[in-house]
C-alpha cells in the first residue's frame, strides 16, 4: 500500500485567502484537511492522500473532529463515488443544474488528491489541446518536440502526478473531443506521438482518475457515445429532498455570501420561506399538496435560491430600508426564474395568480400584492 | 429455572439463527413466541410440511366491516424457526400475543411489520457515526453479517430503541398479555425461551416476574363479530409489498438466500439472479458488467467495514456499475415505500429480482379456509352454482343486483369459470342487463384457496384484491377511474370511498385537460345515477367533483390546442365542465370563476386556441354568462365574423356547437351569420374548412339538422319544405368532398388556359 504522498503544494496565492473571491476547497478548508490527515490510520487506495473514511468525513462533516458538513446528500452516494474513483472507471456526476455536482467533485478532488484545481471546463469550444497538452511554439521551433517544449494540460498533469482530474460539463464538448478520453480511461495511458522513444507514452500514476459532471438540462448524457459511457460509473445527484434542510442551507450560504458583500444581516425568515417554497414548487412542477404547476425552463436550483437570497439581501441593505421584504424578493425572482422570455414570465405570473394568491399568512399576501413588480 | 428472552426483528435470518441456537442450547420446557394466542390449539396445522412462505390469516367481521390481518412466515422467520426448534428439542411451543381481533391490532394488517426502530433523530446520529443513512442498511450493517456476540449487540440496540421510543397503548396491552404468559411458563418449572419483537424484549425481561399468575385468558371477540384464523399460502411479492408503517424487512429473496446459502454467498447469488432477470428482458449485460458490479460491491464492503457484501452494498454496486443515465427518481432502496414514478426500469427489475417470485403452498390436509364455503353459499343463494356444462345467465341489474355483485367479485378475484359476456361498460352506462357464462372448473378451487389469503368472505377478499389494484394504480387518474367502476360493480362502498379520495388527489395534479374531462364526465355519471356507489359515497364524491371542476378551470386557461383535428377531447372536457355546472345540484362550484375563466378564453385571439375559444363562448352561453339571449347571440355573431377564415371557422363552430347546441338552434341571427361566413368562403377555402365543419354539424341530430336546413332555406327565400332533401346525400360525403376538389382543380386549369366563361 502506497504511503500517503504529501499533497502537492498548491501555488501559494499572492494575496491571503481572505481576499480571494473564491479560493479552492483545499485552501478554504486547509485546517480541516490537516486535522483529518493527523491520525488518519487505515488502509487507503494507492495514490490517495486520505483514507476513504476521512474523505467521507471531509465531505459529509464530522462534528467530533470539527469538520463542517459541506455537501447535503446521502452517505451511500459518497461511498459509491469513492469506490468508483478507486477502480478503473471514471466517475460521472449527473443531475439538474445547481445540485452541487461541481462542489462534490471539488471536495472529492481536494480530499483525495489534495488538489482540486486540475480542472477542464467543457464547452462547445473545448479542444484536445486544452485537455491533454499543447506546445510552447518558440521552444518547439528551437528544439523540436522535447518534453521541455510540451505544455501540459490538466489531464497530462493528473496522469503524470497521480491526481484526480475534474472535467466540468463534459457533455457540452463536441463528441469527438469527449471520445479522446477513451484510451486514457480504459488503458490509463496517454500517447504523445511527437516525443521519441519511451517518452511517447505517458502511463498514469496511482491516484489518477477523472470526475466528470454533466447536467441534465442542457444536452444531458444521451449524446455521449456508448463506449465512453461504459468507462464511467454514473451517479445522479438529486435536489435536496427536504424543505427544512434546504431552507437551512440557503440561510447559511446566503449569510456567508452577504457577509462577504458587507451586508450584516440575512433576509428575514419569512422572506426566505417564500423564496425556498417558491423555488421548490416551481422546480418540482407541483405544489406541496400535489397540484401540478408549469415548470419554468430554469432549473430553480438551490444554488440559484442562494444567489437570489444574496441579491435580495444586497438590494434591501444598500437600496432599501434594511430588512428585505417580499417585494424585494419579487424584484430578484424574475431574474432567476425567467430564462426564456415571455413563456417563463407567463408561468411565473400564473404561479402568483393561481398559487400565491391562495396561500395564507401576511407574508404570502405581501408577496402576492407585490406581483406588479414583475417585468411586463 | 431460567427465562431467556430473545428480542428479534421479524424475518431476520441473523435473528432466526440466534433463536435456533438458543433453543438448542437451552433445551427449554417452553418456547413462547410472539403470535396470535387463539391459534394455540391448532399449532399442529403449522407442522404439516408446508412450502413457505405461508401466513396465518385472521379476520374479524363486525358491524358490516371486515378487518384482515396476516402473520406471514418465511424460512428465515425467527418465529417459524422457534416453532421448528421447539419440536426438535421436545419443548412445548405456544403463541403468547393477543389475537388479531383485539383493539391492539386495529388497522394492523401485517403483524410482523417493523413497528419500531430507531427514531429519526437517533437514526441520524447513528448514521453520522456509522455512515449509513437508511434504516435497512443500518440493520444489515449492525446485525446481518457474521459478528461476535450477536445476542449482546441486539440487546444493546433494542434497549436503546426502547428508551427512545414512546410506548403506545397498544404495546401496553400486548406486553401485559405477553408478560403473563411468560410468568405462567416460568412458574411451571423448567427453562423458558421467549421469542418476541426486539422492542418488547427489554420490558418482558423485567416484567414477567410481577405479572399476575396464570395463563391469561384469550380476550373474546367483540359481540356479534365473526372471527377466524387459518393458514393461507403467501408470496414473496406480497411480503415485500407492505409499505410505510406496515413494512417489514425488504427483499425477501435476498434474505432467503442469506438463510439458504449463508451471508457470505447471498449477495453474489442475487447479483446473478438480477443479471439473469435483466437478460431475460433482453437487456444487454456483459460478463464485464457483472464483474464491475461485483468489484464495486466488494469495494463498498471494504469501505464500509463489512465482513460480507450486504444487501445495500450489492445494490449500490449494481447501481454504480449498470446505470448509464441520469436517474429521474432516487434509488428505490434508499427510501421506504412504493417505487417512485419514473424509477429507472433497470432498477425496477433489479428490485423485483431481490424481492423474488417464490410462492408458498399448503400441505395436503390443511383445513380449508372459510372463503370456499362462503363462495359456495353465495352462489347457491343466488342460484348461480356452475355445472360442468357451460350455462348462460342473464341478470337484470335492477332486480338481481346482489347476484351481479357476487359474479363481479369472483371476476375480480380471477376465479376461472365466470365470464361476463355483455353488460354496461361503466357505472354511467345506461344498460340494465348483463350476461354471464358460468362453468365449473377444477382450477377454481386452487384460485379460491389462493384468494383466501385476501379474506374470509367473498366481499372481503374482493375488497383486498381491489385494494392491491388501488396501490398499483399509483395515483394515476385513468386506472383510478377504472377502479371506481369496479367498486361500483362489486358494490364495495368502502373501497369506492377510498378510490374517490385518491381520485381527488389525482385530479389536483392531472396535467391533461382531456383526461380530466373524461374523468369528470365519469364522476358526473356516478353523481347523477347516485345509488351505484351508495349513500356513503355522496359526500366524498361531491368533494372530488368540486376538485375536478376546479382543476378543469385551471387547465382550460392553459389549453394550447394540442389535440388533433379528429379528436375533440378538449371540447368534451369543456362540455363536462358545463354539465357539472348544470347538473351538479348540491355541489359548491365556483360559477363566477368558471364564467370568468371562459370569458377570458373566449376572447383569446390565439389561432391555436380557436376550438377552445368556440367552446368557451358556448360555455358562457349555455351556463348563463350573458345578461340575456340577445346579448349572447350578438356576441356569437361577432365571434363568427371574426373567425370566418377557412382554417378557423370549422374549429370555432365545433367548439360552439358542442357546448351550446340547444341555444344555437334558437338563434336565427347566428344562423344567418354562419351562412354568410360560409357563402363568403371561396371554394378552396370551403374545402379547407370542410372536415372541421362536418365534425361541428355532427353534434346536431338529424331532426335538428333539418330544422337548421329550414332556417337556411328561409334565409334565401326558398321553400323550407325542401329541407329534408338537402340533408340526404346521394353519395358518401367523402366522395362529394373529393368531387368538389376535382371540380376546383378543373376550374383552375380552365382559368389558366383562358377557358372560363
Amino acid at each position: 500500500m502506497a504511503r500517503a504522498r504529501k499533497p502537492e503544494p498548491v501555488a501559494e496565492p499572492a494575496t491571503p485567502p481572505a481576499a480571494l473571491q473564491r479560493p479552492p476547497a483545499e485552501v478554504t478548508y486547509a485546517d480541516e484537511l490537516a486535522r483529518l490527515r493527523a491520525g488518519d490510520e487505515g488502509p487507503r487506495p494507492p495514490g490517495w492522500a486520505l483514507t476513504p473514511r476521512a474523505v467521507r468525513a471531509f465531505v459529509l462533516g464530522d462534528e467530533a473532529r470539527g469538520v463542517r458538513k459541506k455537501f447535503v446528500g446521502d452517505a451511500a452516494l459518497v461511498d459509491r463515488a469513492m469506490v468508483t474513483l478507486a477502480t478503473n472507471r471514471g466517475l460521472m456526476l449527473v443531475g439538474e443544474p445547481g445540485t452541487a455536482k461541481s462542489l462534490l467533485s471539488e471536495l472529492l478532488a481536494a480530499a483525495i488528491s489534495g488538489r482540486s484545481t486540475l480542472t477542464i471546463q467543457g464547452g462547445a469550444a473545448t479542444t484536445e489541446d486544452q485537455i491533454k497538452y499543447s506546445w510552447n511554439y518558440a521552444l518547439l521551433l528551437a528544439e523540436g518536440p522535447t518534453p521541455r517544449a510540451l505544455v501540459p494540460a490538466p489531464l497530462h498533469t493528473g496522469m503524470k502526478e497521480g491526481h484526480l482530474v475534474r472535467f466540468e460539463e463534459l457533455t457540452r464538448c463536441p463528441l469527438e473531443v469527449q471520445d479522446s478520453l477513451l484510451s486514457v480511461l480504459s488503458d490509463r495511458v496517454l500517447a504523445l506521438p511527437e516525443l521519441p522513444g519511451s517518452e511517447g507514452l505517458l502511463f498514469a500514476r496511482d491516484g489518477f482518475n477523472v470526475i466528470a459532471t454533466a447536467n441534465t438540462r442542457d444536452r444531458g448524457v444521451n449524446e455521449m457515445s456508448a463506449a465512453l459511457k461504459r468507462r464511467f460509473n454514473f451517479e445522479t445527484v438529486f435536489p435536496i429532498p427536504d424543505a427544512a434542510t434546504e431552507l437551512a442551507l440557503v440561510r447559511e450560504e446566503a449569510g456567508r455570501l452577504l457577509a462577504r458583500s458587507g451586508v450584516p444581516r440575512v433576509p428575514p425568515e419569512d422572506v426566505l420561506e417564500l423564496l425556498v417554497t417558491t423555488f421548490r414548487e416551481l422546480r418540482a412542477g407541483q405544489t406541496a399538496e400535489g397540484q401540478a404547476l408549469e415548470r419554468p425552463s430554469s432549473a430553480m436550483s438551490t444554488a440559484e435560491a442562494v444567489s437570489v437570497a444574496h441579491a435580495v439581501g444586497v438590494q434591501a441593505h444598500f437600496l432599501g430600508r434594511g430588512d428585505a421584504t417580499p417585494a424585494d424578493l419579487v424584484d430578484c425572482l424574475a431574474g432567476a426564474a425567467v430564462k426564456e422570455g415571455a413563456e417563463d414570465l407567463r408561468r411565473l405570473r400564473a404561479y402568483f395568480e393561481q398559487r400565491v394568491a391562495r396561500m395564507g399568512g401576511a407574508h404570502w399576501r405581501a408577496f402576492h400584492e407585490a406581483r406588479h413588480r414583475l417585468p411586463r | 429455572m431460567s427465562v431467556h428472552v430473545v428480542g428479534v426483528r421479524h424475518h431476520s435470518p441473523a435473528c432466526a439463527r440466534l433463536v435456533a441456537r438458543t433453543v438448542e442450547a437451552v433445551r427449554p420446557r417452553f418456547v413462547l413466541i410472539e403470535g396470535p394466542a387463539d391459534m394455540n390449539g391448532r399449532l399442529d396445522e403449522l407442522a404439516l410440511g408446508h412450502r413457505l412462505p405461508v401466513a396465518i390469516f385472521s379476520f374479524c367481521a363486525h358491524g358490516g366491516a371486515t378487518r384482515a390481518s396476516w402473520s406471514p412466515f418465511c424460512d428465515s422467520s425467527p418465529e417459524w424457526v422457534a416453532l421448528e426448534a421447539a419440536r426438535r428439542v421436545g419443548a412445548e411451543a405456544r403463541f403468547m400475543d393477543l389475537p388479531a381481533w383485539h383493539e391492539a391490532f386495529h388497522d394492523v394488517r401485517n403483524r410482523y411489520a417493523d413497528h419500531h426502530g430507531p427514531r429519526p433523530g437517533a437514526r441520524e446520529a447513528l448514521a453520522a457515526r456509522l455512515g449509513v443513512d437508511d434504516p435497512d442498511a443500518l440493520w444489515d450493517h449492525l446485525f446481518e453479517q457474521p459478528c461476535d456476540d450477536l445476542a449482546g449487540r441486539l440487546r444493546a440496540y433494542f434497549e436503546q430503541v426502547r428508551r427512545d421510543e414512546p410506548v403506545g397503548e397498544r404495546d401496553r396491552a400486548r406486553e401485559a398479555f405477553m408478560a403473563r404468559c411468560v410468568g405462567w411458563a416460568a412458574a411451571q418449572g423448567g427453562d423458558v425461551v421467549v421469542v418476541c419483537g426486539g422492542f418488547h424484549a427489554p420490558f418482558l425481561e423485567r416484567a414477567w416476574r410481577e405479572a399476575p399468575p396464570g395463563w391469561p385468558e384469550t380476550p373474546a371477540p367483540p359481540d356479534g363479530a365473526r372471527v377466524g384464523s387459518y393458514l393461507v399460502p403467501y408470496t414473496f411479492h406480497r411480503l415485500d409489498s407492505f409499505v410505510g408503517y406496515e413494512a417489514g424487512m425488504p427483499s425477501p429473496a435476498f434474505y432467503q438466500a442469506v438463510w439458504d446459502l449463508g451471508p457470505e454467498r447471498a449477495a453474489e447469488a442475487l447479483l446473478g439472479e438480477a443479471a439473469a432477470r435483466l437478460r431475460r428482458r433482453k437487456q444487454p449485460l456483459s460478463a464485464a458488467d457483472l464483474i464491475a458490479a461485483w468489484a464495486h460491491a466488494q469495494g463498498l464492503r471494504d469501505l464500509r467495514g463489512h465482513a460480507v457484501v450486504t444487501r445495500a452494498d450489492v445494490l449500490d454496486g449494481i447501481a454504480a456499475a449498470w446505470v448509464k443515465d441520469a436517474l429521474e427518481a432516487p434509488l428505490p432502496w434508499s427510501r421506504r415505500g412504493p417505487l417512485a414514478p419514473r424509477t429507472d426500469p433497470l432498477l425496477v427489475e433489479v428490485v423485483a429480482a431481490f424481492s423474488g417470485e417464490r410462492a408458498g403452498a399448503l400441505a395436503p390436509g390443511t383445513p380449508r379456509p372459510p372463503l370456499l364455503a362462503d363462495v359456495e353459499a353465495e352462489l347457491a343463494a343466488h342460484d348461480l352454482t356452475p355445472a360442468r356444462a357451460p350455462r348462460r345467465v342473464t341478470l337484470s341489474l335492477v332486480e338481481r343486483l346482489p347476484a351481479s355483485r357476487v359474479l363481479h367479485r369472483l371476476r375480480v378475484l380471477r376465479v376461472p369459470g365466470f365470464v361476463r359476456e355483455a353488460g354496461p361498460r361503466g357505472p354511467e352506462d345506461g344498460a340494465l342487463e348483463e350476461t354471464w357464462t358460468l362453468v365449473h372448473r377444477l382450477e377454481a378451487e386452487a384460485a379460491l384457496i389462493e384468494a383466501a389469503g385476501h379474506g374470509a368472505t367473498l366481499a372481503a377478499a374482493a375488497t383486498a384484491r381491489l385494494e392491491e389494484a388501488l396501490l398499483a394504480a399509483g395515483g394515476r387518474l385513468s386506472p383510478l377511474a377504472a377502479l371506481l367502476g369496479e367498486a361500483a360493480f362489486t358494490g364495495i362502498e368502502a373501497l369506492g370511498a377510498r378510490v374517490l379520495e385518491q381520485v381527488g388527489r389525482a385530479v389536483g395534479g392531472e396535467p391533461s385537460l382531456v383526461a380530466l374531462g373524461d374523468a369528470l364526465a365519469a364522476l358526473l355519471g356516478l353523481w347523477r345515477h347516485g345509488a351505484l356507489l351508495g349513500a356513503a359515497g355522496a359526500a366524498p364524491l361531491a368533494r372530488v367533483l368540486e376538485a375536478a371542476f376546479e382543476r378543469g378551470l385551471w387547465l382550460v386557461e392553459r389549453v394550447q390546442g394540442t389535440t388533433t383535428a379528429a379528436d375533440d377531447g378538449e371540447v368534451r372536457a369543456v362540455a363536462a365542465l358545463r354539465d357539472a355546472l348544470r347538473q351538479g345540484r348540491g355541489l359548491s362550484l365556483d360559477r363566477a370563476r368558471a364564467l370568468a375563466v371562459h370569458g377570458c378564453c373566449a376572447h383569446d385571439p390565439g389561432a391555436r386556441r380557436r376550438r377552445a375559444s368556440g367552446a368557451a363562448l358556448g360555455f358562457l352561453w349555455a351556463a348563463g354568462g350573458f345578461d340575456d339571449p340577445a346579448a349572447a347571440e350578438a356576441e356569437a355573431v361577432r365571434a363568427v365574423r371574426a373567425a370566418a377564415l377557412p382554417a378557423r371557422l370549422g374549429d370555432f363552430l365545433l367548439g360552439l356547437f358542442c357546448l351550446a347546441r340547444e341555444e344555437v338552434l334558437e338563434a336565427r341571427g347566428l344562423l344567418a351569420a354562419v351562412d354568410e361566413a360560409l357563402v363568403g368562403l371561396d371554394r378552396r377555402g370551403f374545402l379547407v374548412a370542410l372536415p372541421a365543419l362536418r365534425l361541428a354539424f355532427g353534434y346536431f341530430p338529424p331532426a335538428e339538422k333539418e330544422r337548421l336546413a329550414r332556417g337556411v332555406l328561409a334565409l334565401s327565400g326558398a321553400d323550407p319544405g325542401g329541407a329534408r332533401s338537402l340533408l340526404r346525400l346521394e353519395v358518401d360525403a367523402d366522395v362529394a368532398a373529393r368531387g368538389l376538389a376535382l371540380e376546383e382543380q378543373v376550374t383552375a386549369r380552365a382559368r389558366r388556359f383562358g377557358l372560363d366563361g
